[in-house]
This record gives C-alpha cells, sequence and structure tokens, in this order.
C-alpha cells in the first residue's frame, strides 16, 4: 500500500518566504500524479519534502499510512528514478540494474535475477541484458536507468522534471514509455514537470501550483473543461484559452467582437456595470462555413478581420484582433505575468479546421459555440460559470 | 551565421583563437593542438587543448546546462573547495550547444592510475584514496554544495604529503544551497558509495581480480559512509561542558587542528539543560591551518598534508638548533634557517632523485617519510643519503605515500597519456 498523503504542508525558508503555503494532496494507490506549474511555484519543492531532501516546516507527510516527515529517504521506501542515471559503462546492462541490489547485500543472487529478469522484461530489454550501455540507443539507455528503479520494489517512483534535458524526438519517446511502464506496473508516481502539455498526457490528476499554493487538482480534462480560475485556465492548454473582456447587457452577453444571448447558467451573475473577463478556447471557435444549420444555431455566428493565419496540416489558426479597455488590458498584463507568459496581446486565436479556406487580411464568418464560455471574476480570477455548472452537473 | 558568445576568463591568445564557431566534433588535428588524455567515458563530447603553457578540457552541453555548470564552479572557486576551475563558457547559437571550458588540473590524476600502476590490492594505498573523497564531500556538504554524481571518475587526485586530495571535476548534476539538509547529505553519501562501488567493481574485474577481493572492495566502498559520518560528527558536534570543564575545549580545538582545520570562532552558551552546563559550537574553517601556519613562516605555498609534514621538521629542527646553541631559538628564526640550510636543498636533491617527477615539495616530503619509515625498521636514523637512494629507485614500504609516485606524471605533463592495459571496448 503506497498512498501518500500530504497534510497542511507548509515549507518556509530562512527569510520567512513560504515556497510551498499550506498545500494538502491525498495521491492513491496506484495513482500517476503530476505537479505542475511555472518555475517558482513549489512543485519541487513539494516533491522533495516527499522524497525527504527538504525539511518540512509544518504539516504531515504520510507515506502508506506512516508518518514520515522525520525518515530519512533512504527509509521511505521511494524510488527516485533518474536521479542517478550515469550507467557504469563497463556493466552489462543486466548487472547496471543489479547492482545496487548487489551493493545492498540483502539479496541472493537468484532473487536479483528473478528481479532483474522481471524488470528487463517490463521495460522490454531482455535481448540486451548482455550488451553494455556504449552499444545502446539513448531511448534504451534512459530504460536501462528505469530498470534500477523498479528493481527495488519502492512504494512510490518519483520523477523530477526527467525530460527536460533530452532533444524532443527522445523526450516524446520516453514520455511514452514512462507511461507504459506506470500502466504495467501499477505503482504510484510523482511527477514533476513544468510543461503542461506533458503534464496533461501522462497524469491521471494534475494538481496545478502557483507561488506555493496548489490551485486545483483534477483529471486533464476537468481541468481543461472546468479550470477553477483564470490562473488555471490560462495555464493549461495549448494553444492558450483566449482572455477578453465582457459585459452583461439586458439579455446580452457583450464581447468585443460579438454579443450573444445570454445563457440561462449566466443569469445569476447579474450586468449593469460589471466586466467580466470571458475565457474561449481556441477550439470553441470555427469556420461558419463549415458548420451546417443546425448547430449554428446552438452557437452565436459573426463577421471578423483576420489578421494572420498559421496552417499546421492537422490544425489551423487564425488571429483576430480586437479592441480593450484600459482596466482590462492592465488585468491581461497582469495574468500574462502570473502565467509566465507572453504579453497577452488584444487579439484572439480560434482554431479552424485544415480544410477551412480563411485567408488572412480577409473579412472571415467565425462561428462560436457559447456554451463553451467561461466567465471569470476579474478582481478574484474565480470561475464564475465553473461553480454554477459544476453544481448543476453534482 | 550567428556568432558564438564567449566569456573566457582568461582571454590569452590561444584560446581565443580556437575555432569556437566550429561544432566541438569538428576540432581536430593538427589545426587545433588537441590532446589525448585518458578519462573515461562521459555523457558528453570532451576534447583537450594544450595552449598558452596549460591544459584545457572543452565540453560540449546544452547552453542552459554549460552556464549552470559554469556558475557552480566559479562558486566552488569562490569557496576556495576543491574543484577544476572554469575558463569560461561559449555559446553556439547556430547549434544550439555550449561550450565549458575548464583548467585541467596539473599533477593530477584519475584513481584507475593507482590500481594499474602499483602491486595489485593495495588496502592502505585504497585507504588513502576513500578518505580522500570522504573528506571532499564533507567540505562540499560543508559549503551547501550538492553534488548529485558522486563517483571516482568525477574526481581527480592529487598527492599531499601522506595523504591524497580530491579534485571535484563534474559539476552537472551539482547544487548550491545556503544549508544541505540532512537528507540531502545522505542522499548524496549513497550516490557515492554506490558509484565508487561500481567503479572499483570494475577495476577488480579488469584486473582479473578474485571474488573475494571483489567483495572486499564492496566492503570498503560500503564504509566510505563511515569515514564520511565520523569526519562530519567532528566538525560539527557540540559537546556540553561544565563551567568549570571550559579548558576541555581546548582539546577540542587541538583535534580540530590535528586534523587540519582551522578555528574561525568558538562560542560556549548555556545549554538549556540543568545546572550551568554550557554548549560548545565550534566555527570551523577552512582545512589549511598547517598550511596557512607554514606559509606565514616561510612564504612556502603547500598543501595541507604536506605542510603537516614539513612543520613537524621545521619543529625539529627548532628543536636542534636550541640544543645546540643552548638557549631556545624561535619558530620564525628557525623557520628561516630550516628554508635555507635544509628545506630548499633538500627539494631540490629528492626532486632529482625521482626524475624530477611530480613537484619538488612532494619530493621532499616522500624523503621524509622514507628516511623515517627506513629509520624506524633500522632502529636508528639511516640519515639522508640511504633515503634518498631508496627513493630515487623506488625501493620503499608498499604501504607509504612515498610509493604513489609511480602514478604521477611523466616528467612532460603533457605528453600523451595512455592508461596501459585499459582500453575501452
Amino acid at each position: 500500500m503506497a498512498e501518500i498523503s500530504m497534510r497542511n504542508i507548509v515549507k518556509r525558508y530562512g527569510d520567512g518566504y513560504p515556497a510551498v503555503n499550506d498545500i494538502s494532496l491525498d495521491i492513491a494507490d496506484g495513482e500517476f500524479m503530476i505537479l505542475v506549474g511555472p518555475s517558482g511555484c513549489g512543485k519541487s519543492t513539494l516533491l522533495r519534502m516527499i522524497v525527504g531532501l527538504e525539511d518540512i516546516t509544518s504539516g504531515e507527510m504520510y507515506i502508506g499510512g506512516k508518518l514520515v516527515n522525520d525518515k530519512a529517504p533512504r527509509d521511505r521506501n521511494l524510488a527516485m528514478v533518474f536521479q542517478n542515471y550515469a550507467l557504469y559503462p563497463h556493466l552489462t546492462v543486466f548487472e547496471n540494474i543489479a547492482f545496487p541490489l548487489r551493493l545492498s547485500g540483502k539479496l541472493s543472487d537468484a532473487e536479483i535475477r528473478s528481479r532483474v529478469e522481471d524488470a528487463a522484461r517490463t521495460l522490454e530489454l531482455q535481448e540486451h541484458l548482455d550488451r553494455k550501455p556504449a552499444n545502446l540507443s539513448g531511448g534504451q539507455r534512459q530504460r536501462v536507468a528505469m530498470g534500477r528503479a523498479i528493481v527495488r520494489q519502492a512504494d512510490a517512483f518519483l520523477f523530477d522534471e526527467p525530460l527536460s534535458n533530452l532533444d524532443a524526438k527522445l523526450r516524446g519517446q520516453m514520455r511514452t514509455e514512462i507511461l507504459r511502464l506506470q500502466r504495467r506496473l501499477g505503482v504510484t508516481t510523482v511527477y514533476v514537470t513544468h510543461d503542461q502539455t506533458e503534464a496533461m498526457t501522462l497524469g491521471d490528476r494534475v494538481a496545478v501550483l502557483k507561488k506555493g499554493v496548489l490551485q486545483q487538482v483534477a483529471s486533464p480534462r476537468e481541468l481543461y473543461e472546468n479550470p477553477v480560475n483564470l490562473f488555471v485556465a490560462g495555464f493549461i492548454g495549448s494553444p492558450p484559452m483566449n482572455f477578453v473582456p465582457a459585459r452583461i447587457q439586458g439579455d446580452q452577453l457583450e464581447l468585443p467582437f460579438v454579443s450573444v444571448p445570454l445563457r440561462p447558467e449566466w443569469e445569476h451573475l447579474g450586468g449593469g456595470d460589471t466586466v467580466f473577463i470571458a475565457g474561449i478556447r481556441p477550439g470553441s471557435f470555427e469556420d461558419a462555413t463549415l458548420v451546417d444549420a443546425v448547430k449554428a444555431g446552438r452557437g452565436a455566428t459573426f463577421a471578423v478581420d483576420v489578421d494572420v493565419t498559421e496552417w499546421m496540416g492537422n490544425e489551423q489558426y487564425a488571429f483576430v484582433p480586437y479592441d480593450a479597455p484600459a482596466d482590462i488590458s492592465a488585468q491581461l498584463a497582469r495574468l500574462a505575468n502570473d502565467l509566465d507568459s507572453e504579453h497577452l496581446r488584444t487579439q484572439i486565436c480560434v482554431e479552424l479546421d485544415p480544410a477551412s479556406q480563411v485567408a488572412p487580411g480577409s473579412r472571415a464568418d467565425i462561428w462560436l459555440d457559447t456554451s463553451r464560455i467561461h466567465l471569470f471574476d476579474p478582481r478574484t480570477g474565480e470561475n464564475l460559470t465553473r461553480t454554477a455548472s459544476a453544481a448543476a452537473t453534482a | 551565421m550567428r556568432p558564438p558568445e564567449l566569456r573566457l576568463r582568461a582571454p590569452t591568445p590561444g584560446l581565443l583563437a580556437l575555432p569556437w564557431d566550429l561544432p566541438l566534433a569538428q576540432w581536430l588535428m593538427p589545426d587545433v593542438p588537441l590532446r589525448d588524455v585518458a578519462v573515461g567515458p562521459s555523457r558528453h563530447l570532451v576534447k583537450f587543448v594544450d595552449c598558452d603553457g596549460a591544459l584545457w578540457a572543452v565540453k560540449e552541453l546544452p547552453p542552459r546546462l554549460a552556464v549552470r555548470e559554469y556558475d557552480v564552479l566559479r562558486h566552488l572557486e569562490e569557496l576556495s573547495l576543491n574543484a577544476v576551475r572554469p575558463a569560461g563558457v561559449v555559446v553556439q547559437p547556430d547549434f544550439g550547444t555550449a561550450l565549458l571550458v575548464t583548467r585541467y588540473l596539473e599533477g593530477s590524476w584519475q584513481y584507475r592510475r593507482l590500481f594499474l600502476r602499483l602491486p595489485p590490492d593495495q588496502p592502505r594505498q585504497r585507504d588513502r584514496l576513500y578518505d580522500a573523497m570522504a573528506s571532499l564531500l564533507v567540505e562540499l556538504h560543508r559549503h551547501g554544495v550538492f553534488w548529485g554524481d558522486c563517483s571516482l571518475a568525477n574526481t581527480l587526485f592529487s598527492r599531499d604529503g601522506q595523504v591524497l586530495q580530491a579534485w571535484f571535476v563534474d559539476a552537472e548534476t551539482s547544487e548550491v544551497h545556503p544549508r544541505l539538509s540532512d537528507g540531502q547529505r545522505e542522499l548524496d553519501v549513497d550516490i557515492l558509495v554506490e558509484n565508487v562501488a561500481a567503479g572499483l567493481d570494475d577495476i577488480a574485474a579488469r584486473l582479473g581480480r578474485s571474488a573475494e577481493l571483489r567483495a572486499t572492495l564492496l566492503t570498503e566502498a560500503i564504509d566510505i559512509r563511515r569515514r564520511y559520518q565520523t569526519l562530519w560528527e567532528i566538525l560539527h558536534s557540540e559537546p556540553v561542558f561544565g563551567f568549570a570543564d571550559r579548558y576541555r575545549v581546548e582539546g577540542t580545538i587541538r583535534r580540530l587542528h590535528e586534523l587540519g582545520f582551522a578555528v574561525d570562532e568558538v562560542t560556549l552558551r548555556p545549554s538549556g539543560t540543568a545546572g550551568n552546563d554550557l554548549r560548545l559550537h565550534v566555527a570551523v574553517g577552512d582545512r589549511r591551518y598547517h598550511a596557512t601556519h607554514l606559509h606565514a613562516l616561510t612564504g612556502l605555498d603547500v598543501g595541507e598534508g604536506q605542510a603537516r609534514i614539513l612543520l613537524g621538521e621545521l619543529h625539529a629542527y627548532q628543536v636542534q638548533l636550541s640544543r645546540e646553541g643552548g638557549e631556545d631559538v624561535s619558530e620564525t628564526t628557525a623557520a628561516q634557517l630550516w628554508l635555507r640550510e635544509i628545506a630548499l636543498p633538500g627539494m631540490d636533491r629528492a626532486h632529482a632523485a625521482v626524475g624530477n617527477t611530480g613537484t619538488p615539495i612532494q619530493a621532499y616530503c616522500d624523503l621524509l617519510e622514507v628516511r623515517w619509515l627506513l629509520s624506524e625498521r633500522a632502529g636508528h636514523d639511516v640519515g639522508t643519503e640511504k633515503a634518498l637512494a631508496a627513493l630515487g629507485h623506488n625501493v620503499v614500504p608498499t604501504d607509504s605515500a612515498a610509493k604513489l609516485v609511480v602514478v604521477e606524471t611523466p616528467t612532460e605533463p603533457f605528453e600523451v597519456v595512455f592508461d596501459e592495459d585499459f582500453e575501452d571496448d
């Protein structure tokens, strides 16, 4: 049993700065949990506290139901995968994987052989057991490194940005390997990354952190479709969600490029002078000429001036500028800062079918799925429509 | 074409002229003055360049890692820790790579030399190796540096009197913190033990050694943890004394000095327990206590291990002078006389006796050691001549530090260095 449970974990450094600020998180046995967020958000610090590399200022850390705050890393039975990824060049793959076991002196030769062969099978390295690391590909070498972690039969695997130093191709390969491995072994895994794409493709659940505070922990789909606040909404998803000012006037929601009828779920938000931030994912738009009449009726169609387009083969993006009032621009600039992204320009990114013929510098008809509009409180960043819909589906 | 961005400590002509606009794989003789230095496999491409009177290691890395490593090495230099010195980092935007330049440590060698150039199975010599590594890790940890990949292959060794110094080479996985947690230190020691065990195991296998030796080496590697812990505890113990027993502080200080550690400051504070007990806290300084003292007396700049031996001889000479003169001779006076009459001539002769291998200081320390060992065996002082002869023919006790003269670099330090009997697959 290796569930990991964190209660009110705080890490404060000498100057009093809380790198991790009251985080509580439960990771189920066998779950693949991702910790993601921009640099400085505390994800690595949190991982290091799980491992025992950082002292916990306050709060409790439980592994397998036991309090481990004061336990040395060695005694927590966790495996930091890739921590020491130097392979011994003169040992065979078999001996490389077996070595830590031999060193511990606690296992017989037969037991070692059995564990190594099991690990080799899981990693599909059986044919390579007699080879030396120099004769292996980059991907195979990484798998040998994983083998070392597997044979220790740890209660959990921990990864700290393991792919950041790899080239893009190897990174993609290794991501698949790690996922496959976790599925086969069913070992509790905690994985830290700053890359939200990685987070979304690997995790059962993803914990989004910002400045030491847990923003939201949910499945990738839930984070994508129901982000709890502006930060999560803007951090998850690529290309990022569009943020535009919105105002409720009578029975309409006014966006800079179109006004749409007020949906029932927005009615409680009030109107008048309140300015909201509307969040709309690029995929919520479509080329209106490719939308049939029935579907068109369920959303809103409008005409815009297209600035530039980017054709990527399997998808296409159009960029549409709009005007924004000064106060909203300031808010958007602050949000861009929080998200570690470039200044959010006052333009929307629209994802189009690759077959769309929308041309840059032209006027185009765009359709918007209004059911996928999120409305955020500009002051608090809270997702106001999520609260409503979550309640609706609860 | 985007030009490379150069950051060099000492922009000497040879270094500047290197083809920084080419990928390292294309640096070839004779256009580039390369040297073949057998340092074992590395995660990245490394080449050695001989120019401006020194040997430089050039390593190709992703730019982010290279700059990081450069900063860590600079930090280690500021702290005067045993590490290779960074000479520069060059970012090559066209290739998305960077080249990290470090200065190769003169007079240093890789651990394999110890095993390849000595008769097999020399536990006393291995002892020196382990002590050196444990010492290095303690020093790094004391200064908040986490190594992350401590191994024999990542370390260079040099001779220092009767001990060895270990030098930190590869800072790729290192982290600098204000202080290390116990967990971090433990992990670093675990990594050291595993890597050292693997390195020794490799050597044993290559030398065709018995399973028994392999088992012994494994045990010795695991034992490094104890060496580390013992030293760490000595440096961090905070004993409690009664106020009346505060003279015992002197004993603690003396012990630290004997180990070579300077003491920066001592505080005695109420321990919080009953009575008037005080808790001693010692701020331990650099491990150059004897070296600093010898330098102050003689101007000689030597290693800590060497200084200890030389100071011993200096003090013996001081006693001799006092006896001969019938009155006390000050340490300062004795030092000047010793330097001129004994040490400098002695260094020249000893250095010549070993064919000018290594440094004169180390040769002289070896001479002193050999003379002492032979005298002990004979029951009387055998004198300098006999010791010189023994040293010259390397007919010295196998456990002596002097035996290690065989691992030092040959006369021309930048000759092509082959690790004979040691070919990579």
